[in-house]
C-alpha cells in the first residue's frame, strides 16, 4: 500500500477530519531521529497513531520500502491511559485498513511494544528472562520507603551525629516545619525515609556517576556508601524499585542479550527494533534518555521523540525538561549526528481554543525575557488558531472581586448563570483550575462554598489528602477496631512513640459509621469474640483479606458505586498488599523471620506482615508485636505520605458536576470553560531545583550533560510553563480568577510586567 | 447584571467523548468478568489487589520451573540446544524459584505441597517433555482479540504448534491441593481445536493471519444468561479462624 492509499483510507475525501501539511510531513518522515514540537491541541496523538499505521502498512512507496514489523515498533506513553488511547486509536484504524485490504489483517498489532516505559522495562526484561530481573518483586513507593525504613543504616540504627551531619548537606530538602538543621536532634524516621528515597531514586533518574560522588569525599561520598548499601539490600532481597527497574533496563541494553533484543537475532519473532516513537518527551529524565537513544543504536536511529516543553510539568518526578529542549544535542552526544540533521517538525496548529485564546496562551510563554535566554525553549513558530468560533464574546476574560469571598460568590453566579441559560450544555464544561485543590479557605474552599451555595454539585476529587477522606478513615478504623477493639493499645502511654497522632480522629470515624451501620458493627463485634475465644491463635484471614470482608459491609459497598472513593479503596488494599507482602525482620539480628518445620528444621518460608495471631495476654486483640508494626509502620506512613500527589488518570469528570482540578491534573484535558484562580503566586525554588544543581557536577556521561540555568529561573520557567498548561485548556472561554490586589500588582500568572494581562483581557 | 451575560446562548456545542475500551486478560480476567462484571470493574480497573493467598505458591512455582525447563531445550543455561531437562536439573531450578519466592513471601500451604509440586514437575518433563518442548513456538505469548466493546488480551504460557500445523495453547494451572494426576489436575492442555464443553478456561482459537482470534464462546453464555448483572462480593461470614467461623 501506498501511503497516499492509506490516507485515503483513513480520512476519506470529503470528511471534516484530514491531516494538515504539517501532519502530513511528521507521517512521511522518512528516516533517522525526528523531532515534533507540537503545541496544545495540535493533534498529536492522532499523528502518532497514523505514522504507526504507515509503519505497519506502507511498502514501495518512495517513504517507505518495506514494512515494518510490528514487533519491531516501541512507542512509549507517559501514563497508562495515554497508552490504552494509542492502543484503541490505532485498532480503531487498523480495522478501517483491513476492511479495505483484508489480505493485510494477517499484521498482528498486538505485536507492537507499546506502554509507559517503566511498563515495557518490565515486560521486556522478564520476556527476556534478563539474568538482574529474575524472580524480582517490583516495589511501589510505599513499599520502597518501607524498604529504606526497614533495612537501610542511616534510618534503622540511630545515630544522632551520623544522622545531623548527612541531613546538613541537604539543609532545602527540609521544610522548617520538618526540621532545620540549626537542631541538636535528627530529623524523624519516616521523613529522613521519604528524603533519603528522594535522593537514592534521583541519582538514577539523573544519572549521577556514583564514581565520582564517592571521589568528592564529605557527605558526598556518604551517599554514595548509603546508595551501594541500598543496592546490596535490593540485590539480597529480590527488590527492585521503579528508578532502578530503568538502570537495570539500561544495563540489559548493554549486554549480549538486550543486543539481540535490540539488534534481532535472525528470526522471525525476533527481528529487532526499528522504530522509537516517544509521547510526551517533555517530561523524559536522562537515564529515560540515555534507554531511548540505546534503543535507538542500529542505524538509521529512526527515534521520533513528540511532546512539547512548554507543557513539561514533572521536574518534581524527576523529568527534566531539558532533554526535550536539547535533542538535537543528545543526537550528536549519542549518535554521533550532527544537530542540523535532525528531522523537526514543528505542530502548531491549534484545533481546541478560541483565536483570541490561543493568541494570549502563545503571548504568555513568549513574554517572559527568561524564556526568551538560549536553551529555555524549543526553537519552533508561534501558535496558529484553526478552530473556527464565529460567534463574538470576550473569549479571555478576568473576573474580580475586593475580597476572595466576592470573588468566589461572582464566580458560581457566572457558572451558575451559564448553565442557565444554556450557554454551556452541563455543570461539566466548566472547569475551574487552581495549584491546590484542598478546601481550605485560600484554596478552592470559598470557591465550593459558592458553587454548593448556588445548588451546584462540585467534582473535586482532591480536597482533602488520602488519609483525611472518610473512606480510607472508616476502612482503617474498621481495621483498626478488630484488632484493638478497645484501643487498649492505642492508649497505652508505653507505646505513644509508635500511635501517630491522627488515630483518634481514624476511630472516631469508624464509631459514626458503626453507630449508622449495624451489620458493620456487628462484624467487628463477631470478629472480636472470636479472637477471644481462640488466644493465641494464627489467623485464618490475612490482613487483606479482612480488608476486603470489610469493604463488602455498608458503608463502603454503597461507597464503591462512587468512582472516585472506589479508586481511594483501591488504593488503600494496594497498600494494604504491599504491606502484607513485607517479610517481617528478626529484631536482634535484622534479617527476615523463617516459618521451620518442627521435626526437619527445614526453613519453609517466611513470616511476611500480613499474617496474624491472636493475643494470648489481651484477650480478644491482635498479638501487640503486630499491632505496633502496624500502627507504626503503614498507619504512620498512610497518614503521613502525599498520596494525593497521584495522578487519578482513570477518574473521567462526572457529567451533572462542577469539576475543581489541579493544574497538574488538567494535564491532556480540555473544558470548554476554564477558570483559572490563584493569580497571586510567585516561584519557590524547591529541593528538586537545588538537587539538580548539585548533581549536575557528576555527570555519569560528561558527553551528554545540559547547561542548568540558576535555580530561581528554573523555578520561574517551571511556573510559567504551569499557567500556559492551565490557560491552554480553555476551548470556547478562559477566565482568570482574581481579587482587585492580584490584579493591581505582579505576579508570575500574570505575566511578566504588572499591567501585561490588562492590556490582554476584558473584565466581566 | 452576572458575569454570565457576556456569552451567547447555545456558544458551546456538544461534543460526544469515547472512553478506550476496556481490556480483558484471556484467562484470570475472563474468569473474573465471567463471575461478576462489577467485581472485575474493582480488581482489572480500578487499582483493587485481589488477596494473595497461600495457594499462589503451587502456580508459580509451576510456572516458573517449566519455563526454565522450555529456556533449558532452546540452548540456555550453557546447554546444548535440544537437550531435555534430567530430573536433577528440576531439582536445581525449583530449589532456585523456592528461594525466589519465599523472598516475596510466597511460600507453600506445607512441606508436602512442596513435595509435590517437585513430584508433579519431573513427571510432566518426563512425559511430555520430549514431545511437547520441540514443538514450541514461543513461551509466554501474547495474544490480542479485538471486539466491539472490549479488547481481549493476554499471555499463554506456550505457543506450541501441533502436528497438523494448528497452533496449540497450553495453559500451565497449578493448585495448593494437586493430584498426583497430573494431567487433569495440574496442567490443563486446551487445544487448538475440538475442546469439549464445560471448562470455563477453555476456548475456541482458531489462528486468522497473525492474530489469534477467540471464538467468544465464554462472552456468548454471558450474554444468554445475563451472569453478568447478579451480585458478587466478597462474604463477610468468611472465616477468620480455621474451623471457627466468625
Amino acid at each position: 500500500m501506498y501511503i497516499q492509499e492509506l490516507l485515503e483510507i483513513l480520512f476519506p475525501t470529503g470528511l471534516p477530519k484530514q491531516l494538515t501539511s504539517d501532519q502530513g510531513k511528521v507521517v512521511r518522515h522518512p528516516t533517522g531521529p525526528a523531532w515534533i514540537l507540537a503545541g496544545p491541541g495540535s493533534g498529536k496523538t492522532e499523528v502518532l497513531a497514523v505514522l504507526v499505521l504507515r509503519l505497519l502498512y506502507v511498502e514501495n512507496d518512495p517513504v517507505q520500502q518495506i514494512r515494518v514489523p510490528p514487533e519491531s515498533i516501541v512507542v512509549t506513553t507517559f501514563t497508562d491511559k495515554a497508552a490504552r488511547n494509542l492502543a484503541d486509536r490505532i485498532s480503531q484504524y487498523r480495522a478501517k485498513v483491513v476492511t479495505a485490504h483484508p489480505e493485510l489483517a494477517s499484521i498482528d498489532v498486538s505485536k507492537l511494544r507499546l506502554g509507559t516505559l517503566h511498563g515495557l522495562c518490565n515486560d521486556l526484561l522478564q520476556e527476556f528472562r534478563a539474568p538482574n530481573y529474575q524472580n524480582v518483586r517490583l516495589m511501589d513507593g510505599f513499599e520502597q520507603d518501607l524498604f529504606v525504613h526497614e533495612h537501610m543504616s542511616l534510618i534503622k540504627q540511630p545515630n544522632p551525629p551520623v544522622e545531623i551531619a548527612f541531613w546538613r548537606a541537604f539543609p532545602w530538602m527540609w521544610s522548617p516545619r520538618e526540621w532545620k538543621p540549626t537542631y541538636s536532634n535528627p530529623p524523624n524516621r519516616w521523613n529522613s525515609t521519604h528524603k533519603l528515597v528522594t535522593l537514592l531514586n534521583r541519582l538514577v533518574e539523573d544519572r549521577v556517576s556514583i564514581p565520582n560522588l564517592f571521589a568528592a569525599g564529605g557527605q558526598l561520598k556518604v551517599l554514595a556508601d548509603l546508595y551501594d548499601e541500598y543496592l546490596k539490600h535490593l540485590d539480597t532481597n529480590f527488590r527492585c524499585d521503579f528508578s532502578q527497574l530503568q538502570a537495570r533496563f539500561l544495563n540489559f541494553l548493554q549486554t549480549r542479550l538486550g543486543e539481540s533484543f535490540r539488534d534481532g537475532d535472525g528470526t522471525a519473532i525476533n527481528p529487532g527494533i526499528e522504530w522509537v516513537l516517544v509521547d510526551e518527551y517533555q517530561d523524559t529524565n536522562p537515564v529515560q534518555e540515555e534507554i531511548y537513544f540505546e534503543l535507538a543504536k542500529r542505524s538509521p536511529h529512526n527515534l521520533v521523540v513528540v511532546g512539547d516543553d512548554d507543557q513539561a510539568m514533572y521536574r518534581f518526578r524527576g523529568g527534566s525538561v531539558e532533554c526535550m529542549v536539547t535533542f538535537d544535542d543528545a543526537c550528536r552526544a549519542f549518535l554521533g549526528i550532527p544537530k542540523a540533521s535532525v528531522a523537526r517538525y514543528p505542530l502548531v496548529d491549534n484545533f481546541r481554543s478560541h483565536l483570541d485564546i490561543v493568541t494570549f496562551f502563545d503571548d504568555y510563554i513568549r513574554a517572559f525575557p527568561v524564556m526568551l535566554k538560549p536553551g529555555s525553549r524549543a526553537p519552533k513558530p508561534p501558535i496558529r488558531a484553526r478552530k473556527n468560533i464565529p460567534q463574538v464574546y470576550p473569549a479571555v476574560a478576568r473576573l474580580s472581586g475586593q475580597k476572595l469571598d466576592d470573588l468566589a460568590i461572582a464566580f458560581a453566579e457566572m457558572v451558575r448563570g451559564l448553565i442557565d441559560n444554556n450557554v454551556v450544555n452541563d455543570p461539566s464544561e466548566c472547569c475551574l483550575l487552581l495549584k491546590s485543590t484542598r478546601e481550605s479557605p485560600h484554596n478552592a474552599g470559598k470557591y465550593v462554598g459558592a458553587l454548593m451555595k448556588q445548588g451546584l454539585k462540585v467534582y473535586n476529587p482532591r480536597n482533602k489528602s488520602f488519609a483525611e477522606q472518610e473512606e480510607v478513615q472508616g476502612l482503617l478504623g474498621a481495621l483498626l477496631a478488630v484488632m484493638d477493639p478497645d484501643r487498649r493499645y492505642a492508649t497505652d502511654p508505653s507505646n505513644r512513640n509508635s500511635i501517630p497522632p491522627d488515630e483518634p480522629e481514624i476511630r472516631s470515624t469508624f464509631d459514626r459509621l458503626a453507630a449508622a451501620n449495624v451489620e458493620l458493627a456487628n462484624y467487628v463485634s463477631r470478629a472480636t469474640a472470636a479472637l477471644r475465644s481462640k488466644p493465641g491463635q494464627p489467623l485464618d484471614a490475612n490482613l487483606q483479606e479482612l480488608a476486603y470482608y470489610l469493604i463488602s459491609l455498608e458503608p463502603f459497598n454503597t461507597w464503591q458505586q462512587d468512582p472516585v472513593r472506589r479508586v481511594r479503596l483501591g488504593k488503600l488494599t494496594d497498600l494494604l498488599e504491599a504491606y502484607s507482602a513485607m517479610p517481617v525482620l528478626d529484631l536482634t539480628t535484622g534479617q527476615p523471620r523463617t516459618i521451620k518445620d518442627k521435626k526437619t528444621g527445614k526453613v519453609l518460608g517466611l513470616v511476611s506482615r500480613g499474617f496474624m495471631r491472636s493475643s494470648n495476654h489481651n484477650p480478644g486483640e491482635v498479638q501487640g508485636t503486630w499491632l505496633g508494626g502496624f500502627y507504626y509502620l503503614f498507619l504512620g506512613y498512610v497518614l503521613n505520605a502525599g498520596f494525593d500527589d497521584e495522578e487519578d488518570d482513570d477518574v473521567i469528570v462526572p457529567t451533572g458536576m462542577v469539576p475543581v482540578m489541579t493544574m497538574h491534573q488538567s494535564k491532556g484535558l480540555e473544558f470548554p470553560f476554564v477558570f483559572v484562580g490563584h493569580m497571586g503566586e510567585n516561584p519557590v525554588i524547591s529541593a528538586t531545583h537545588q538537587l539538580e544543581t548539585l548533581f549536575s557536577g557528576y555527570p555519569a556521561n560528561p558527553a551528554r550533560t545540559f547547561p542548568r540555568a540558576p535555580a530561581s529561573e528554573r523555578a520561574e520557567m517551571d511556573m510559567i510553563r504551569q499557567y500556559y498548561v492551565a490557560y491552554s485548556r480553555a476551548k470556547y472561554a478562559l477566565v482568570l480568577l482574581g481579587t482587585n490586589t492580584h490584579f493591581a500588582k505582579f505576579a508570575v500568572p500574570l505575566g511578566p510586567t504588572r499591567n501585561w494581562v490588562r492590556h490582554r483581557t476584558n473584565e466581566i | 447584571m452576572t458575569a454570565w451575560t457576556n456569552f451567547p446562548k447555545n456558544l458551546v456545542q456538544p461534543e460526544t467523548h469515547t472512553a478506550p475500551r476496556p481490556r480483558f486478560s484471556l484467562t484470570s480476567d475472563i474468569i473474573s468478568f465471567r463471575k461478576c462484571r462489577r467485581q472485575y470493574g474493582y480488581f482489572g480497573q480500578d487499582g483493587f489487589v485481589a488477596a494473595q493467598a497461600v495457594q499462589i505458591f503451587f502456580g508459580q512455582i509451576i510456572h516458573q520451573v517449566l519455563d526454565r525447563c522450555h529456556r533449558h531445550y532452546s540452548g540456555f543455561f550453557g546447554h546444548p540446544k535440544g537437550t531435555l531437562p534430567t530430573d536433577a536439573n528440576i531439582e536445581q531450578y525449583f530449589d532456585e524459584v523456592e528461594q525466589a519466592l519465599r523472598a516475596h513471601g510466597v511460600r507453600p500451604a506445607s512441606p508436602v505441597v512442596a513435595t509435590q509440586a517437585k513430584q508433579v514437575l519431573k513427571t510432566f518433563n518426563s512425559l511430555e517433555g520430549p514431545t511437547l518442548y520441540p514443538r514450541v513456538i514461543d513461551t509466554e505469548y501474547r495474544l490480542e482479540s479485538e471486539r466491539a466493546n472490549f479488547v481481549l488480551r493476554g499471555v499463554v504460557d506456550v505457543l506450541a504448534s501441533d502436528d497438523s500445523g494448528y497452533p496449540e495453547i497450553w495453559d500451565y494451572k497449578g493448585t495448593d491441593m494437586p493430584s498426583p494426576d497430573y494431567s487433569r489436575r495440574v496442567v490443563l492442555r486446551a487445544r487448538a481445536r475440538g475442546l469439549s464443553e464445560g471448562d470455563e478456561k477453555r476456548g475456541e482459537f482458531e489462528r486468522e493471519g497473525g492474530q489469534i482470534v477467540t471464538r467468544a464462546r465464554f462472552f456468548d453464555r454471558l450474554a444468554a444468561t445475563g451472569e453478568e448483572s447478579l451480585p458478587c462480593r466478597a462474604r463477610a461470614d468468611h472465616r477468620l479462624f480455621a474451623g471457627g467461623e466468625v
